[in-house]
């Protein structure tokens, strides 16, 4: 399996492009990141802004015309995004087209997309110095909603819970989408101004795979950021904490099924020369549908239909879910550490080994044929002191032995058991 | 086996497919990238709960069998884990269950071959015993108490129950906790015996493979299914709707809602079925489109936000129109639904060539677009096929469609008389 050749080259201060051709798909797909530290302020600020400038630009003055144009050049997607990548807040646009070749009157898609979503990036709608205040007001309205909302979805929501528990009082514990109190306090022309500072100062990497030509991509994206003054600011970092909390925390809603979560600190990180033996070692764990958690806790004591163990190699936190009846959170918990010290004891078969090798293996080269997930697999892996690729991860992954998964899972250290239960009727 | 091969070269797309000596119906669909999916699906869903074959009576089985038989699957006699032969291979294996389908797939990165070889055999060759039978209850049910905590799931399936009267369409595809109790291996051997005959089956791979060696691995794995008349029992739906709403408390922030329209006019297979799926989309577009007058007035009054959308859901015996989002009043955004069409449908707004063109242009992007990864051609494909439909005709079709055809089905389908409702909001605070 051949590394993903990666072209990078400067675009502005502190703007970079990745270039990867690729020609498996008739869509290409331009990802646009900026990064900036994970704080509560940025993360709501960048969530706003994401949800504002759908709203319309200088030369798109509305929702309606904006979407409009994008129709009519062949439904390009562009989308506005903030999200929480380890300890950053990454400010994301993403434009996917429908290749040129397939343009019926050989229309330029991918030139007139790149156009689109610049000016709604840097020239959106302003009165006063800010954003417009009806679509200030009505997009602050739908990010309360939407925050409020995460409850919606119980596994999800109980995650962001846990983790807010465990890493409580660091930057990681913060929502990715915002903070309810923080969103009150912002003004349009605060807003307007967190835009403008991270569009000038914000690290920004710009992914492009597809079948358009690096010359090509360079001069258009070199075009688009001509009306930027850049002033790069420092790539963000995430810390690593290896000192454990011990909490054992249980919170109530009326549900049916609950979700328990068990939250380790590993030092496994990208830049760790031994993270792959904590891949490993996770994969032999919850990592896959042969691993032992699905295969004890869910095939032989049937406790549960879903459950699942993942590494953040950004943050080096190992967790493991399962959902669950109420009354089986001893139950499940005993199963899960009963597993883990069969792994501790080295009671692993060649079987679970290769089976855990060939699942991350089979998942690194399936990221390979998938243009649309390889900018955020390589985005998250830019801080790495080591240069990693999927296909060099998949071969160093085939040489790991039975003791490397036994030397990691003696590094990880329980920190927090979360449990979001059934209400308790009276 | 003889292949007869499928071209579009504007998509510059080809498939071939081929009817193997067991009965079993295969597609191949080539394509130069790493992963390799396989699809290997029956003509068996929830819905099929009466059926006969051959002259024998109708019998009917317990609510969500076909899925507890797709559970069952996995299972062999001689205890190996069927999802670590397949990680053994390199491949990573998964099934699913619809209303009217149960496809059992797995996409490689290697051993294409072997991998498709556990595919035919581990749903060729079922086990179901007492204890597994036992074993399983436990973790279904904690599937479907997932799907209970789910406002959306909810909604859909009570949505379902709104439309439909008889059509089993309305049955939960998990069944509940209280039928699949009553499933044994005696019952699951019937439905396995009737459905998983080859001639119901197809089996569609997409990637790196040749005909011979496909066809190489059939020769190996599969036995001859004697050809089979399945019936099943389709229920006369009334035109009119079951219910036109249902509301459930949840932890939900605020309410969320799914609004359906039933469509009657369920005729035609192939082009037919396509064309009629495109004049849909195409109204969708249109009337509440991010474009349309519609979407921008309710955002711009706070009646809906970005979460709004719409569909269509078709299939042979039923087929709607589904609009969902969240909303601070959801029967206000059903009533301007109401009043929208309406309004459409009488002359009130006319379509105007530039928004005609722009929703043409969406789709055909999108059906351009379908072509990307072999897990979406594949799972395209199958959709179609179900309904005796050829996904490269959808560009061709889709230019064919005029702004009559859209007038036209504006009349024909949209009745506002035959639409329901449902709500999951929050508990009212004392």
């Amino acid at each position: 399996m051949p590394k993903t050749k990666i072209s990078t080259s400067a675009v502005s201060d502190g703007v970079t492009l990745y270039y990867i051709n690729d020609s498996k798909y008739k869509t290409d797909y331009t990802h646009i990141f900026f990064s900036m530290p994970l704080t509560a302020e940025n993360a709501t600020k960048a969530s706003l802004v994401a949800k504002l400038l759908k709203r319309g630009s200088e030369r798109y003055p509305s929702m309606a015309e904006l979407n409009s144009a994008l129709d009519m050049n062949y439904s390009s997607t562009l989308g506005f995004s903030a999200f929480k990548e380890g300890e950053k807040t990454v400010f994301s646009v993403s434009v996917a087209t429908m290749k040129n070749a397939y343009a019926p009157k050989g229309e330029d898609i991918f030139a007139e997309a790149l156009e689109i979503a610049f000016d709604a990036l840097l020239y959106p709608l302003t009165e006063k110095g800010g954003f417009v205040a009806e679509y200030f007001e009505s997009e602050k309205k739908n990010l309360h909603d939407s925050i409020l909302s995460q409850i919606n979805n119980k596994g999800a929501y109980s995650r962001t819970r846990f983790i807010s528990q465990m890493c409580e009082g660091e930057p990681y514990a913060v929502n990715g989408e915002g903070d309810i109190d923080i969103l009150e306090g912002i003004t349009a022309t605060q807003l307007y101004g967190f835009l403008k500072d991270m569009t000038s100062t914000a690290v920004c990497d710009i992914y492009f795979v597809g079948s358009e030509s690096e010359d090509r991509v360079k001069t258009l994206v070199k075009a688009c950021f001509e009306g930027v003054e850049r002033q790069s600011g420092k790539r963000p970092e995430t810390t690593l904490v290896t000192k454990v909390k011990g909490k054992d925390v249980t919170e109530s809603l009326d549900i049916a099924q609950a979700h328990l979560w068990i939250g380790y600190r590993t030092p496994a990180t990208y830049s760790s020369p031994d993270y792959l033996k904590f891949v490993l070692f996770n994969m032999v764990m919850g990592g896959d549908v042969s691993s032992k958690m699905f295969m004890n806790i869910r095939e032989k004591l049937s406790l549960c239909y879903t459950c699942y163990s993942s590494l953040d190699g950004m943050k080096g936190i190992f967790t493991a879910y399962a959902g669950i009846d109420p009354e089986n959170k001893e139950k499940t918990l005993n199963a899960f550490y009963q597993e883990l010290e069969n792994v501790r004891a080295g009671k692993i078969s060649q079987d679970e080994l290769e089976d855990a090798k060939k699942a991350y293996v089979n998942r690194m080269r399936e990221i390979q044929d998938n243009p649309s997930l390889l900018p955020a697999w390589f985005h998250m892996r830019l801080e790495s002191d080591i240069p990693r690729d999927p296909s060099t991860d998949a071969e160093e992954i085939m040489k790991l032995t039975v003791d490397d998964v036994v030397w990691a899972s003696k590094q990880i250290e329980k920190d927090t058991v979360y449990f979001l239960t059934k209400t308790a009727k009276n | 086996m003889k292949f007869t091969k499928h071209t579009n070269s504007l998509l510059n797309e080809s498939y071939y497919i081929g009817k193997h000596h067991s009965g079993l119906e295969v597609v191949v669909i080539p394509k130069d990238q790493m992963t390799l999916y396989a699809t290997f699906a029956t003509r068996y869903g929830s819905m099929d709960n009466t059926f006969k074959t051959n002259g024998s009576d109708y019998i009917t089985v317990p609510d969500g069998i076909a899925h507890f038989l797709e559970h069952k699957l996995f299972e062999s006699e001689d205890g190996t884990d069927t999802f670590s032969r397949f990680t053994a291979l390199g491949a990573s294996a998964n099934a699913y269950t619809s209303n009217e389908v149960t496809s059992y797939l797995f996409s490689a990165t290697e051993n294409y071959y072997e991998a498709l070889e556990v595919l035919l055999d581990f749903v060729t060759h079922p086990y179901f015993s007492k204890e597994n039978v036992e074993k399983e209850m436990g973790i279904i049910e904690q599937e479907l108490r997932m799907y209970e905590d789910n406002p959306y799931r909810w909604m859909y399936q009570e949505l379902l129950r709104g439309l439909y009267q008889k059509n089993t369409v309305n049955i939960p595809v998990g069944g509940t906790v209280e039928s699949i109790h009553e499933i044994t291996p005696e019952i699951l051997y019937d439905c396995y015996n009737t459905f998983y005959n080859l001639n119901n089956m197809v089996l569609i791979v997409c990637g790196n493979v040749t005909l011979d060696g496909v066809e190489g691995v059939m020769d190996k794995a599969l036995k001859r299914s004697e050809p089979v008349s399945i019936d099943k029992k389709i229920a006369d739906e009334p035109r009119e709707v079951a219910r036109e709403y249902a509301e459930k408390t949840f932890p939900v922030a605020y309410p969320v809602f799914n609004i359906g329209l039933k469509e009657t006019d369920l005729k035609g297979d192939g082009r037919a079925y396509i064309k009629r799926e495109f004049e849909h989309s195409i109204i969708a577009e249109l009337v509440f489109g991010k474009t349309s007058e519609f979407y921008n007035a309710l955002y711009s009054e706070g009646l809906i936000n970005q979460k709004f959308g719409t569909s269509y859901y078709s299939s042979r015996t039923w087929a709607f129109f589904i609009a969902s989002g969240e909303s601070r009043d959801p029967k206000a955004v059903l009533e301007r639904i109401k009043k929208e069409l309406e309004l459409w449908r009488e002359g009130g707004r006319k379509i105007s060539s530039e928004a005609f063109e722009r929703a043409k242009r969406v789709l055909y992007s999108a059906s351009v677009q379908a072509w990307n990864s072999t897990t979406d051609i594949a799972e395209g494909f199958l959709d179609y096929y179900l309904a005796g439909a050829d996904v490269l005709e959808l560009p061709e079709v889709l230019s064919s469609i005029t702004v009559e055809d859209i007038e036209r089905r504006l009349k024909t389908s949209y009745d506002t008389e035959l639409m329901s409702m449902t709500v999951a909001k929050p508990e009212q605070k004392a």
